[in-house]
């Protein structure tokens, strides 16, 4: 049988789901050039659409029911070789007994690394020492007094100085429009949020903020009268609450982006040039050289303490995070290791030298490092392992 | 109390059971003839009457091709018991219109698989859009919504999808966007 054909089957589901993006067409192009009946099998199936009753079949499959009739036909029919079946029935209870053993164990073993690190669990379906969680919703909040409150999921309330309560609902944290701003403006709240984990609040002029991981924002618990002001290190998408006499401004360690009401994503560690994107509206930036640029939707500008550069940006894969997915566009190995270090909280070791091809493509950001790596390792000819949280990269042997 | 295989085909089973079953009724064109050719394969397997390829694309392969063959078998009997020739197609042994049969059981099972996992809502307005091609118009008129909701659901039933459905997607875009 021909198999090639299987490489349509995900991207059949996506046209169908309605979900093909631009970038799968793409890569669809690409295919029907190497190969031109993939192209028509295509067309085939595209035309002939889906079927309602097929879906209806299986809505109706009942897997419990299958169960017991598999059983009931299992242990009906006589066995064809008789020699075996005492063995065979001795085997089963002891690979039950061996399932619920290793069931048992496994549960221990996460007992215990649980109490060193909740996020190294036991790899249940690869070959790996380990298996990482994903990151999470977590954050810790820095009250004016100095004093260090972890934020959780669940409802609860922080009490500020002066009585002034936040909220957090929904998993994220909202401030209240102040009663009287000038008693708390010189109070400041600074968000962190570490590795593997993210946030999302809510300011006192309704700016909705995603926080990434390793970043952090501090912000006073009011704003002043002429400017917003707040200082972003790390990354976060900013929704501003539009508000034409009093621009919200973002300080970063190379440069601050001044906006009046509008959506963009900022990235901004130390270590790394900036950038940020437009997504709508429009915004100015004045890096620490003081030369200003404004952009428009679309662009996106990537800056240090010298030099600004203006592109044209992938809105879906500057944003991708703030939605739940990971999404690689044109990036090396170690920019798709950098993302899965901040999100798995890993250390990254490279063993020889390391294909520099690029790559492109997304997941879901809720798959445990093991899953990741799977995906990866299929697509890019490598190997990883992993030890507890430190992952080897190497080329396939 | 619930109900397991044993283990090593209790998993085979929930992930091959559905799709299967499509497979066998896209030959048979009988529903409960296809599912009663699937389950007498996976007693057989209950039984170790066979033993199963170790890697995964091959048993997959076997997996089709012995429900293939059990079809077949199935339709000589009829064949043979009633003497009638009918729409029960010969064709089916070749090799593209297994192929097609196939893919579309997998395709429909992965849809459905992820379409079952998205909030109530969301589900009926997208299952009707895919599977019963109904126009937004249409599927308002059906649930008493508004056209605006439909749109706002299939908007978010779409951007669920397409998280569930890009991890799957991730090692085919890494293999063919290399450079």
């Amino acid at each position: 049988m021909k198999n090639d054909q299987f490489v349509l089957v995900d991207f059949l589901v996506k046209h169908f789901g309605g979900t093909l993006s631009q970038t799968d067409k793409e890569v669809l192009q690409k295919m029907f050039n190497d190969d031109p009946s993939l192209h028509d099998q295509w067309e085939r199936y595209t035309s002939q659409g889906l079927r309602s009753s097929d879906a209806e079949f299986w809505d109706r499959l009942d897997l419990d029911q299958a169960r017991a009739k598999i059983l009931h036909y299992a242990s009906a029919k006589p066995a064809k070789r008789p020699l075996h079946i005492g063995g065979m029935r001795q085997l089963k209870i002891y690979a039950g007994l061996a399932a619920s053993l290793a069931v048992f164990i496994g549960v221990a073993w996460f007992l215990n690394l649980r109490h060193q690190d909740s996020q190294v669990v036991p790899d249940q379906a690869y070959h790996y020492k380990n298996d990482v969680l994903p990151g999470g919703q977590k954050a810790t909040l820095t009250l004016s007094n100095g004093k260090v409150v972890t934020l959780s999921e669940e409802q609860s309330t922080v009490k500020e100085k002066n009585g002034e309560e936040l909220h957090i609902s929904d998993g994220q944290l909202r401030y209240q429009p102040n009663s009287n701003p000038s008693e708390v403006a010189n109070l400041r709240n600074t968000l962190k949020v570490p590795e593997s984990g993210f946030y999302r609040m809510v300011l006192p002029d309704g700016t909705k903020v995603w926080i990434n991981s390793a970043s952090e924002l501090s912000y006073p618990l009011a704003f002043g009268k002429s400017t917003r002001n707040v200082e972003l290190r790390g990354e976060a998408y900013f929704e501003v609450a539009h508000e034409k006499n009093r621009p919200f401004i973002v300080s970063t360690t190379h440069g601050d982006i001044k906006v009046l009401g509008t959506a963009f994503n900022l990235t901004a560690y130390s270590n790394t040039a900036s950038n940020v994107t437009l997504i709508n509206g429009s915004i100015q930036l004045t890096n620490k050289n003081n030369t200003t640029k404004q952009i428009v939707p679309g662009q996106k500008v990537e800056f240090d303490g010298s030099a600004m550069r203006v592109s044209q940006a992938n809105i879906e894969k500057e944003t991708a995070w703030q939605h739940g997915y990971f999404y690689f566009e044109h990036d090396q190995i170690q920019d798709i290791m950098e993302q899965l270090t901040r999100w798995y909280d890993i250390k990254v070791i490279y063993q020889g030298s390391i294909t520099r091809k690029t790559f492109g493509g997304s997941m879901s950001r809720s798959v445990s490092l093991a899953e990741a790596l799977e995906l990866i390792k299929r697509g890019a000819g490598l190997e990883f392992e992993i030890d507890r949280k430190t992952v080897t990269v190497k080329n396939k042997s | 109390m619930q109900i397991a295989l044993p283990y090593d085909i209790e998993s085979l089973f929930q992930q091959y059971y559905r799709q299967l079953c499509l497979f066998a009724n896209n030959i048979l064109h009988d529903e409960a003839l296809a599912e009663d050719v699937v389950q007498s394969f996976f007693a057989g397997l209950c039984e170790g009457r066979n033993t199963l390829p170790d890697d995964e694309n091959t048993r997959r392969g076997y997996l089709f091709v012995s429900v293939r063959n059990n079809c077949l078998k199935q339709i000589r009997n009829e064949k043979t018991k009633n003497k009638y020739v009918d729409q029960l197609d010969m064709n089916m042994i070749e090799e593209q219109t297994v192929m097609d049969a196939m893919i579309q059981a997998e395709v429909i099972d992965q849809l459905m698989e992820a379409i079952h996992q998205l909030p109530q809502g969301c589900r009926q307005v997208l299952h009707m859009a895919v599977f019963d091609k109904l126009s937004n118009n249409e599927i308002a008129n059906n649930l008493s919504i508004s056209i605006n909701t439909v749109k706002s659901q299939k908007k978010r039933a779409i951007q669920l999808l397409r998280t569930r459905l890009d991890t799957h997607m991730m090692m085919l875009l890494l293999l063919l966007l290399s450079e």
